[in-house]
């Protein structure tokens, strides 16, 4: 019994180890994502309207076709939303980690970071 | 007896005697020249008034017996007058005069009755004033004086002989000059009352004459024999048949001059009748001055004449010509005629007073000449000599054409070769020649064509043996209106090429022509031609028509109501025609073609009817048949489009059956069983079009709607067709409409990708019994196929394979040929997942655990991407989004499970058995995320959520949350199939399916999830 309770302990306190306190998030001002965006090759655009449209020149795509999404900037989380002509949905969803009138940093999930700079 | 006739004859010699002693007393001793002389010179000064010179004079007998004579030497009257080239009027070695003695013996008087010249000259001249040097007897003889030893006159001449004398007579109020030479003549006359009945012989002598300034003759050598009375009171002279020759060129007349001086007339009544006549030596005589129109001429032959010339003539009236000219065996050689013509035969009348045009006339009975190669003959009439000259003529003709052709002007670019030979009738005048007046011309004829060739600038005509009717008019016109001229051309073979390669070959043919005045310019001529061959072919380029016992008939009009345009029929009937172009070549029989167009400003109409049978076709590898062809069509001209097609507007139908098309680009050949189409300008109905390819047949049936907006770009062209088949391949389907309606048309396109029409608005209502796609198979497809602007749907297409019942809407939408869009809505009840990998091979990269998985599940799933032209997907342009659920799922023995099984302890027992499965899955660009998803398996629990990628590395995360164990973790599974790494991490969601202890963003995550699947399904 004493075992149980010793190995019980050890199991609380691993919890409680792997338990860690959640960061406080960072809100961003979402007038600075509103324009046009590069990275490489990539492009993104971002419409007051909480449209937007991507693009990547290295594909032979231009700005007039690309393709669109929806937006949204909640604090520091960016929800892309593409939408596809045959109907569905994609959703994709990052942590903002700039967002000045120059510069737009955020990630993802899997800790994917994407860098962009105003045009 | 004997003394008696003794006594006569010495009694008569004995007279003789006496009379001979008496005359030569009376001669030699009685009238002595001394003697006479002095009387003559006497007596001559009384009766002439100009000077004379008189030699010795002598009594003859001997010399003229039986009668006496005067015989002057050297005798001579000499008459100067102002501007006569002569002061000697005679003068003459000698000069006998017969005396009359009856005259002498009972009146005293000296008559002589007969005067005999010789040796001498005679200078007769009248000056422009009318005075002569030959007006030299005394007006009034009755005053001769008294005291003239006896009476002296030269009336009553009875005969006057010349011989050797030389004439001259120049009359400058006539501006006549003659003078004959060596002149040997006899005049004799005998005066009764007022009538001198002549005699005039010249035997020799050599005319020279000149008539205002024109040489006429030039020492020609003249003779004349004639008879002639003259009647003094009626100033009349009746010639008998009296002869003259001029160059020994004979001419026989009689006939009659009077000089009337009651109306001022010369009055003639001659016949004439020539020798015949060498017609070189006639053109000798041809005036200087009109030589120049015989310049060149060397002219050959014999002529005769007859006729008479009869009338009165003065200074506006010439007597009447009645003249028959017969030409024998002529030559002619003219410069500005390029063939010698030899063998000239012809008699023409001409019968004319040289003014009036009524009654003149040039009849040619007959006329025949030769060349080296060809002969010519004519007849007819020629009137209108001296207003418009008209020529009624038949002629006939077999002729050389290449002796001819120096004759065409070099600027008309015409050679001619071969033969000619036939007969034509001409009625035309020189002014209407001068003026081309067809119309007012006739000319009929028949001629015969061998080995004929012409050559007219660029283009030949080309006949062995062809015969050509012609008749200009046109009397048995089958209307009014095609009365100009007819032709009808009987051709054994007839080539026409020009030099540009074009060629084209008639063969027994039989051509009609009827035709108006063609040069009308303020109307449309009104023709028609019928044709009948054995055969025809035509050759330009490439392009080679050939047609077989080919017949029809071309019609042109004016149009009622603007005579400036025209309607046209034409109907055309062929037994076989034949064609080919470059590789390509074309086959049909029993060719029937109707048609008709009228000319209209404002909008033309055309009128087709068009029937074949056995239409075979082939281009290179690719060949057409069709058993039957028929086609009617209307078609009305918009002249506000400038594009040809857009021009004509039509309606009709088109009717195909039992075609058969084999292309190199269709692996087997197109069967045509039936095509039936009603088509407008704007509509095209298709009744009936049965296709078959290979094991595929198509059915379709329905209208195309705005095709003339459609291409005057004003409308997109709109269709909506039932398709149905019973099998049908989409392979070869997609070649058959691969590019159509693409603006530019390249041979890329059979090669690129497959582009979507543009411009047009189809929708394909498809009902398919069975479809293949490569190795798949699809049963019961029934949906829309939408074709509209470039972008190509298959809306809420059902269909069956073997894996599923399964709904799709796909898209296709080609912008350009290096973007193009491809998507699809698929949705799959009930679907093997196992097959589901075998259909969309895609799905393994989206999720490839599901490889893992047995059963049956319900699977949805949207995806699209923009490709290059070679369909490589643009890994930018990626977006799906995928939702299944499967229960009772099996979870496949394999490495896998062997792995997860040992690592997680599972029992050996255990049936691989997935209770439940519900995931969702997106794909953008290259990232596959997949959104936590429940999985109940053996004992355990676990939460598996995570990300790989299109090259398959993974980062996934499995959150076991109900184990065994007390408590739950998590595993974290990163790199690649060949390099999996598991390590023990946080269990992400332990409390993901227990909502009253979900986070916010595990909460967040499921929301995206029903989004998710949402999407997909709202459709459904």
């Amino acid at each position: 019994m004493k075992k149980l309770i010793v190995c019980l302990m050890v199991c609380v306190s691993f919890s409680l180890l792997f338990n860690s306190c959640e960061e406080e998030e960072s809100s961003f001002q979402e007038s600075f994502l509103i324009g046009k965006w590069v990275s490489g090759t990539v492009y993104y655009k971002y419409m007051s309207n909480y449209t937007g449209g991507t693009w990547d020149t290295s594909d032979d795509v231009t700005e007039a076709e690309a393709q669109p999404f929806t937006w949204t900037l909640v604090q520091s989380e960016l929800t892309h939303i593409h939408i596809m002509e045959v109907g569905g949905n994609v959703p994709k969803v990052y942590t903002v980690t700039e967002l000045t009138a120059t510069s737009l940093k955020y990630k993802d999930n899997f800790g994917k970071t994407f860098s962009f700079t105003k045009l | 007896m004997r003394k008696v006739l003794k006594w006569v004859v010495i009694t008569f010699a004995s007279v003789i005697l006496l009379f001979v002693i008496v005359i030569g007393v009376a001669v030699w001793f009685v009238f002595t020249p001394e003697k006479l002389t002095p009387v003559v010179r006497k007596q001559a000064a009384i009766y002439i008034t100009c000077e004379s010179q008189i030699g010795e004079v002598e009594l003859t007998f001997f010399s003229t017996f039986p009668r006496f004579g005067l015989k002057v030497n050297r005798f001579a009257l000499i008459n100067p007058i102002s501007g006569a080239p002569f002061d000697t009027l005679v003068q003459a070695g000698q000069f006998v005069g017969i005396v009359d003695l009856s005259a002498w013996w009972k009146r005293n008087e000296l008559v002589f009755n007969e005067l005999q010249l010789r040796n001498g000259d005679l200078n007769a001249f009248t000056d422009s004033l009318g005075r002569t040097n030959f007006d030299i007897f005394r007006a009034d003889t009755a005053a001769v004086p008294e005291e003239s030893e006896m009476a002296f006159r030269f009336i009553n001449i009875e005969n006057v002989e010349l011989e050797n004398i030389q004439l001259s007579y120049i009359d400058q109020s006539l501006k006549l000059q003659a003078e004959v030479r060596d002149l040997t003549a006899q005049f004799s006359g005998k005066m009764i009352s007022d009538t001198i009945d002549t005699q005039m012989n010249v035997s020799k002598g050599k005319l020279s004459l000149t008539y205002e300034g024109e040489n006429y003759l030039q020492n020609a050598s003249v003779t004349i024999q004639t008879p002639a009375r003259v009647v003094l009171s009626k100033q009349m002279v009746v010639f008998g048949k009296s002869e003259v020759s001029v160059n020994n060129m004979g001419l026989a007349f009689d006939g009659r001059v009077q000089n009337d001086t009651l109306t001022g007339q010369i009055i003639t009544d001659i016949n004439y009748q020539s020798k015949l006549l060498p017609l070189a030596e006639m053109l000798a005589l041809v005036p200087p001055s009109y030589q120049s129109y015989l310049k060149g001429v060397v002219a050959g032959g014999f002529v005769s004449s007859d006729g008479k010339i009869k009338g009165a003539y003065t200074d506006s009236l010439m007597p009447l010509l009645d003249m028959r000219i017969v030409l024998q065996d002529g030559t002619l050689k003219y410069d500005g005629f390029p063939v010698p013509l030899s063998r000239m035969n012809g008699e023409v009348v001409f019968y004319s007073d040289l003014t009036n045009d009524d009654i003149s006339y040039l009849q040619i009975d007959r006329f025949s000449a030769k060349t080296p190669k060809s002969t010519i003959q004519t007849k007819g009439k020629i009137t209108h000599l001296f207003t418009d000259i008209l020529c009624d003529l038949t002629s006939e003709g077999d002729l050389e054409l290449s002796e001819f052709a120096p004759m065409i002007p070099a600027d008309m670019k015409t050679k001619l070769n071969g033969r000619v030979s036939g007969q034509v009738n001409s009625r035309f005048s020189m002014l209407q020649i001068e003026k081309m007046q067809l119309e007012k011309m006739k000319l009929a004829g028949s001629v015969s064509l061998s080995d004929f060739k012409m050559v007219y600038d660029t283009i030949s005509l080309q006949t062995d043996d062809s015969k050509v009717d012609f008749s200009l008019p046109n009397a048995l016109a089958s209307a009014k209106n095609r009365r100009f001229v007819s032709a009808k051309v009987n051709t054994k073979s007839l080539v026409a090429a020009m030099q540009n390669g074009a060629r084209a070959y008639f063969k027994n043919g039989q051509i009609s022509l009827e035709s108006s005045d063609f040069r009308d310019s303020t109307r449309i001529p009104e023709v028609v031609c019928t044709f009948k061959l054995d055969s025809v072919s035509a050759q330009m380029d490439t392009i080679q028509v050939a047609a077989q016992k080919p017949f029809g008939q071309f019609e042109m009009m004016p149009r009622k109501g603007n005579i400036l345009e025209p309607e046209v029929n034409v109907t055309f009937d062929s037994s076989d025609l034949i064609a080919s172009m470059g590789a390509g070549n074309g086959r049909m029989d029993n060719v029937k073609l109707k048609a008709y167009y009228m000319s209209d400003k404002v909008q033309p109409k055309m009128k087709i009817q068009y029937s074949g049978a056995n239409l075979k076709m082939a281009m290179g590898a690719d060949s057409a048949r069709m058993n039957k062809i028929e086609m009617n069509a209307d078609l009305l001209n918009d002249q506000s489009q400038k594009d040809v097609f857009l021009q004509w507007q039509a309606n009709g139908f088109v009717k195909v059956d039992n075609g058969v098309i084999s292309m190199s680009a269709l692996k087997s050949p197109l069967e045509i069983p039936s095509i039936q189409m009603d088509f407008t300008p704007e509509v095209f109905n298709i009744k009936e079009s049965k296709l078959k390819i290979d094991q595929s047949d198509f059915s379709l049936s329905g209208k195309l709607n705005n095709v003339i907006s459609y291409f005057r770009k004003d409308s997109l062209l709109r269709g909506n067709f039932d398709f149905v088949s019973n099998r049908t391949d989409l392979i070869q389907l997609m070649q058959l409409t691969n590019g159509l309606g693409d603006t530019i048309q390249t041979s890329e396109t059979s090669t690129g990708p497959y582009m979507v029409p543009k411009g047009m608005d189809l929708q394909l209502n498809v009902d398919v019994a069975t479809a293949s796609y490569g190795p798949d198979v699809v049963k019961d497809i029934k949906g829309k196929l939408r074709v509209k602007d470039g972008l190509m749907v298959l809306d809420d297409f059902d269909f069956v394979t073997t894996a599923a019942k399964m709904k799709l809407t796909a898209m296709y939408r080609t912008p350009r040929k290096n973007h193009l869009f491809m998507g699809l809505d698929f949705h799959m009840f009930d679907v093997e997942i196992d097959e589901l990998l075998k259909i969309i091979p895609d799905v393994d990269s989206i999720m490839p655990m599901l490889r893992s998985f047995s059963g049956k599940g319900e699977f949805h799933m949207a995806a699209e991407t923009y490709t290059d032209s070679l369909y490589n997907p643009k890994k930018s342009t990626i977006r799906g989004a995928a939702s299944i659920k499967g229960q009772n799922l099996v979870l496949m023995d394999g490495e896998t499970f062997s792995e997860i099984a040992k690592t997680l302890k599972f029992n050996k027992k255990t049936y691989n058995k997935v209770d439940s499965l519900s995931a969702e899955f997106t794909v953008f660009k290259q990232e596959i995320d997949v959104y936590p998803f429940l999985i109940v398996m053996d004992k355990y629990k676990g939460v598996v959520a995570g990300r790989h990628n299109l090259d398959m590395s993974f980062d996934y995360h499995i959150s076991v949350v109900d184990s065994p164990l007390p408590l739950k973790f998590g595993i974290d599974i990163n790199g690649n199939l060949d390099d999996l790494k598991y390590r023990l991490a946080k269990c992400r969601y332990a409390e993901f399916y227990r909502p009253a202890a979900r986070g916010e963003v595990q909460n967040r995550q499921l929301d995206l999830r029903r989004m998710i699947r949402e999407a997909l399904t709202q459709k459904l």
